[in-house]
């Protein structure tokens, strides 16, 4: 490397041994930055795991409920698959499914008392979302509504 | 108008039997019920042809009819959404006015497709351009492209849309045609709301429909037709 | 009392210099943060805090990114006479180019990146690819910039690589000419827009690029040599300053036959007096800021006898960076503001801003993510020349 052999050529001179020292100084101070962000982020990770343990298992409204398209296990986990899917089937193909379709969850899940799947922090959505930290992209353009209460909210 | 009555003819039979079998079991009864199950085939090209002459010189209905359907706010700054819009032009030699719609034009060729970088903005297969707002990441390309300015930016974010119509801050949107609508066998919005039937929605590839057979014996004109879009909105009496 | 020794003084201002450093770390961290603040603002606000609207989609971000693209391409130039044609005195700085090309595409690529409606959805951009879109084609070719430049960097520092840096350094030369083609095809392809949609713009923008790099070099070259007390070899100041002119010279050319092609298309004469002459702020911009303050003034500097020291040269790098700015505010926005015209003939009136000029009132955090891309571009570059050796190392001058 340049560095070195520029180093090794003038290691000699005294301005050059001190111009060394200060580049050594200089990369120890790095490293100890870099442990001093380390150390940070260790304390913050574990500070929110215990804070994230110790949470109460969380209430949920699960609206009207029911029997859903497919077993409630398999829904825990692979909603976001089904709503993914069908999302690409709706939008490029027209393709507007009777019972896959986000508008549908809303309609079962929405709580029998705001009419909402995310107005409060134990709506359907929130809840379980919180809860697992994971955030939902659907509602910045969707509507969480009940779309039958919307209809009759807007009528007037 | 042969094919919106087939499609609502289909949409009622589907619509009747997602009935049926969400009764039996007795647990969907509360379904919304506009399933579709097919996808849109290029045999359909959606079209309007607007009828400039009876275009009413500061009647806003479709303008009016088009923010209630989508939600738009209907306010008038700069930043704010406009899907449909207002045209008064003038004949500088003639002295000769006409006041029209303008909006997105669902031009065949779409430039605005064209630029998209991640392929947000597409063209359905019945010639409805719409723009996937899973994948618009808010470059505001496709306005910059747009030779009409049909297309909007949201900058605010947004409350209670309307469920059939998502739109959120930071994505571009523009007229979808009622996309939502046409889906279940409906016309769009602003053509259902003209007082004087300007505006005639339909299938052009269908030469029976109403609207091929008037583009067929009235002249028409296609807004900058010297870019080569083929808009699939035309204007009568420009 | 002690004299201090010559060693004990350098030591001092070594220290002194430490310290400076640290102070110039802290000042563009601080820029970055303020810009870092202003996405958060717009993240949480929607643009609608900046001065963008519908009819003035890009604004003041996109005039820095695009600056900082652009110079960031020509910069290269330096590195390009050096490996590609050999001449030693640019060979000694193409590490320095190739750094600073590297820091200004970042700078630049965060501001466009952070400017978008979802910036968190970035990651669609590189899943869903649109091949018919520029844009699409430039998210390639800047990253595969990054990547060259980098490997070519690389081929210069390692001295077993060495004989790699002939290649590497050709490949940089024909990937920057097809980079700043893509920024101006980006233009280019608007052609519904009487401003853009001209095949005079790729050619143009490479030209500006040349000129824009170049400043941007000098200005970076002497601040270097000031910090390490030393001073640039007449000579070599001599044939670089010349070099600026002569780009200088080429640019203005450039966008003379721009202007000029364009009075030529009927369609387009309606643009060109708006921006020529009777748009107001545009015209002033254009003829002060960028023909007088972007051009004359260097040239004088450079050029005029007497002149073209250090400083005058100093002074011009510095003001063909400022006449870019202006010239990219008049090209971006005051091209957004000229009105669409969609019915050529006709007197139109909407609600929509048809038929009149646009008006934009750029926001404070707009400049300060523009600010940011700039003190980006600047602390990666102060970072890399401390820790590793940028420092042109010239031969006793030679002519070649
Ligand atoms: S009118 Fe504009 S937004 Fe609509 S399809 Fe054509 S280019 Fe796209
Ligand atoms: S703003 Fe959205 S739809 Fe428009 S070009 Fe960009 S990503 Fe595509």
């Amino acid at each position: 490397m340049n560095l070195l052999s520029d180093q090794s050529l003038r290691a000699y001179s005294p301005a050059a041994c001190l111009q060394g020292i200060a580049r050594v100084s200089l990369r120890l101070e790095l490293m100890f930055l870099v442990r001093v962000v380390m150390v940070l982020v260790l304390t913050g990770l574990c500070i929110s795991a215990s804070w994230a343990a110790q949470t109460t298992p969380y209430k949920l409204d699960i609206g009207r409920g029911g029997q859903c398209v497919k077993d409630p296990q398999w829904m825990r986990k692979n909603h976001m698959h089904l709503l993914k899917h069908q999302r690409d089937e709706t939008v490029h193909k027209g393709i507007r499914d009777d019972q896959i379709s986000l508008k549908n969850c809303i309609e079962c899940h929405a709580s029998l008392k705001d009419d909402s799947v995310i107005a409060r922090d134990d709506s359907f959505c929130v809840a379980c979302h919180r809860y697992e930290a994971v955030k939902i992209d659907c509602f910045e353009c969707h509507s969480g509504t009940r779309k039958s209460a919307w209809l009759l909210r807007n009528a007037k | 108008m042969n094919d919106i009555h087939n499609q609502r003819r289909s949409f009622l039979k589907t619509s009747l039997g997602v009935a049926a079998v969400a009764i039996a079991p007795g647990l969907l009864l509360f379904d919304v019920a506009h399933g579709k199950s097919e996808a849109v085939s290029a045999k359909v090209r959606w079209g309007m042809l607007i009828d400039t002459g009876n275009c009413a010189d500061g009647c806003n209905d479709c303008v009016t009819a088009c923010n209630k359907e989508n939600g738009l706010s209907g306010g008038l700054s700069p930043t704010d959404s406009q899907w449909i819009r207002k045209i008064e032009i003038k004949d500088i030699s003639a002295g000769r006015a006409v006041s029209l719609p303008m909006m997105c034009q669902h031009c065949e060729h779409p430039p605005c497709v064209d630029v998209c970088p991640t392929g947000a903005s597409f063209k359905r297969a019945d010639g409805i351009v719409l723009v996937d707002k899973h994948l618009c990441i808010g470059c505001r390309y496709c306005m910059m492209a747009c030779p009409y300015k049909a297309r909007s930016f949201v900058h605010e974010p947004l409350h209670d849309q309307n469920p059939d119509v998502p739109r959120g801050r930071g994505t571009v949107e523009s007229c979808t045609l009622c996309v939502h609508r046409i889906d279940q066998g409906k016309q769009p919005a602003c053509a259902e709301a003209c007082p004087n039937k300007s505006i005639l929605f339909g299938n052009l590839n269908d030469p029976t429909s109403e609207i091929a057979m008037k583009i067929r014996t009235v002249a028409s004109t296609q807004v900058r037709s010297d870019l080569g879009l083929n808009p699939g909105i035309r204007y009568q009496g420009l | 009392m002690s004299i201090p020794s010559s060693s004990q003084l350098k030591y001092a201002s070594l220290q002194l210099k430490n310290r400076l450093f640290y102070l110039l770390l802290a000042a563009g961290g601080l820029v970055i943060m303020a810009g870092l603040y202003a996405v958060h603002m717009m993240e949480e606000h929607g643009h609608i805090i900046s001065g963008m609207n519908n009819q003035i989609v890009w604004g003041i971000p996109h005039v820095f990114a695009i600056f900082l693209i652009v110079a960031a391409s020509g910069v290269l130039n330096v590195a390009s006479i050096g490996s590609v044609f050999g001449k030693a005195i640019y060979k000694a700085r193409a590490p320095l180019a190739g750094l600073l090309s590297i820091a200004m595409l970042a700078g630049g690529l965060t501001v466009l990146m952070l400017d978008l409606g979802r910036p968190d959805r970035i990651i669609v951009a590189a899943t869903n690819f649109n091949i018919t879109s520029v844009f699409a084609w430039n998210i390639v070719l800047y990253s595969g910039m990054f990547s060259l430049v980098a490997v070519y960097l690389w081929t210069m520092m390692e001295q077993r690589m060495n004989v790699w840096t002939k290649p590497a350094g050709f490949a940089v030369f024909a990937w920057r000419f097809i980079l700043t083609t893509g920024t101006g095809l980006i233009f280019a392809f608007l052609t519904a827009r009487q401003a853009y949609g001209s095949a005079m713009l790729p050619p143009m923008f490479i030209i500006l690029s040349f000129a824009w790099g170049m400043a941007v070099f000098h200005l970076v070259q002497t601040s270097i040599y000031v910090w390490n007390d030393k001073v640039l070899e007449p000579a070599i100041l001599q044939r670089k300053k010349n070099l600026l002119g002569i780009f200088v010279i080429a640019s203005m050319y450039m966008v003379a036959t721009y202007h000029f092609t364009n009075l030529y298309f009927a369609n387009k004469i309606g643009f060109e007096y708006f921006i020529l002459r009777d748009g107001g702020l545009y015209p002033n911009l254009f003829w002060w800021g960028y023909v007088v303050l972007g051009n004359m003034l260097p040239l004088l500097l450079i050029f005029l006898p007497g002149l073209g020291k250090t400083k005058c040269v100093m002074v011009a790098s510095f003001a063909v960076v400022l006449g870019a700015m202006v010239f990219l505010y008049v090209f971006i926005i005051g091209g957004q503001a000229y009105p669409l015209s969609i019915f050529p003939g006709y007197q139109v009136s909407s609600s929509f801003g048809d038929g009149q000029i646009a008006s934009y009132h750029p926001s404070l955090y707009e400049f300060l993510l523009g600010f940011a891309g700039l003190a980006i571009a600047f602390i990666i570059t102060t970072v890399s020349v401390r820790v590793l050796n940028f420092m042109p190392h010239d031969k006793p001058y030679i002519a070649d």
